[in-house]
């Protein structure tokens, strides 16, 4: 007698309804899930860090705010000094170059005010300013004077002065830097 | 003669399966999403201020700063090229203090940012809280009263300095502004090794230049 072929032997098996084992992709999924759910931030949605920036560290505990926003870049690691605007984590326009923000003013230049001044920035925030204040006339939408800047760890204390007192002489005196939180 | 078999052999025990597949539809639509808005890096915000001569120009901040009854207590912190000095320019000549100099050399070719510290909560301790003389309403940036989500006003420390939670930093031109944070991370809270608490310094720094 004929042994029967093996293909009858195997044709029940597409018969069978095999399930695949769910569970441990569960376990996997739910601990994702939780971690995920851990690290969620709505602040992300507010403040988003830019390209190519170092930004210092801090143990500041204030969590970000949405409002007007410029980058100031050493240059580092972009290898493009300068002040920029930034609008959702991207750079815009650059608002003045790096020679203009590094520039330290000496002999009579020192007693200068305007040497100070960020020519490029200034512009822009009287514009910026000019907006907000339309916005708040039609729309009742307070002009606070905030501006958040994100600058590189590297650019030094000079540039950073440059750049906050352009802010205030251009009505934006409420400064506030980006910086990543320690632990 | 037969019997009929029990009905009880009939009941076997079948092993109940969890549909498992909406949820995983679910989580699988959830992670993506979450991905997206999770924060990797935390980000936090630095508040600094200019100091009032250079501010004079601006629209919102420091305007209240001009027509202030109380003294004024000065805080300064100028750092140079060989350390850091914490001194008091203000009108405190009752407790001594009045023109007060601390110089913190550099210890391993950085500023000594916890000696800083220590003494500007000294400071603190020794002057500006005993000089608090009740509560006062809070104002904000622009003068106006903040009020808690209930409606009342919030209330703060009444101190006896018109600049009592301020600090003015210099620093040299060529100080890398994550030194300049640490000077501010510094100067903003002290680490109490006796109560191990933080407590508050200065928190409102105004930056400027010495000549």
């Amino acid at each position: 007698m004929a042994a029967p072929s093996n293909m009858r032997k195997n044709s029940g098996r597409g018969n069978k309804e095999e399930n695949i084992p769910l569970a441990s992709m569960m376990d996997i999924f739910t601990n994702m899930l939780l971690f995920l759910i851990m690290s969620y931030s709505a602040t992300g949605l507010l403040v988003e860090q830019v390209d190519s920036l170092e930004l210092p560290q801090s143990t500041v505990e204030t969590t970000p705010r949405a409002s007007l926003a410029i980058v100031v870049d050493s240059g580092k690691l972009s290898g493009v000094p300068g002040v920029y605007a930034e609008e959702k984590g991207k750079r815009t326009d650059q608002l003045d170059d790096g020679a203009t923000l590094s520039y330290v003013p000496s002999g009579a230049d020192a007693q200068n005010p305007d040497a100070m001044s960020l020519p490029g920035l200034g512009q822009f925030l009287a514009q910026k300013a000019a907006e907000l204040k339309d916005r708040e006339a039609q729309l009742g939408i307070p002009f606070d004077g905030q501006i958040t800047i994100q600058a590189d760890a590297a650019v030094d204390y000079n540039s950073i002065l440059k750049v906050l007192k352009t802010c205030g002489d251009h009505e934006f005196s409420m400064t506030q830097f980006v910086v990543i939180k320690k632990n | 003669m037969a019997f009929k078999p029990s009905d009880k052999r009939k009941f076997v025990a079948e092993e109940a399966e969890l549909n498992l597949l909406p949820i995983l539809n679910m989580i699988i639509v959830l992670i993506p999403l979450l991905l997206t808005s999770a924060e990797w890096v935390k980000l936090g915000l630095l508040e600094t201020r200019l100091p009032p001569a250079a501010a004079a120009g601006g629209g919102g901040g420091a305007a209240t700063e001009t027509e202030a009854p109380l003294p004024k207590l000065s805080l300064l912190v100028a750092v140079d090229e060989a350390g850091a000095a914490v001194s008091i320019e203000g009108a405190t000549s009752e407790t001594g203090e009045a023109g007060k100099y601390t110089y913190f050399p550099m210890t391993n070719g950085a500023v000594d940012y916890d000696a800083i510290s220590k003494e500007l909560w000294r400071i603190r301790k020794d002057l500006v809280l005993p000089s608090i003389k009740g509560k006062e309403q809070a104002v904000d940036d622009r003068g106006k009263v903040r009020v808690n989500p209930d409606g009342s006003p919030v209330m703060v420390d009444a101190y006896g300095f018109d600049d009592a939670e301020t600090v003015i930093i210099s620093a040299p031109n060529e100080m890398p502004f994550q030194d300049l944070v640490k000077l501010l991370d510094a100067t903003r809270q002290f680490k109490d090794p006796q109560s191990g608490r933080m407590e508050k310094l200065f928190p409102t720094p105004m930056m400027g230049k010495i000549n």
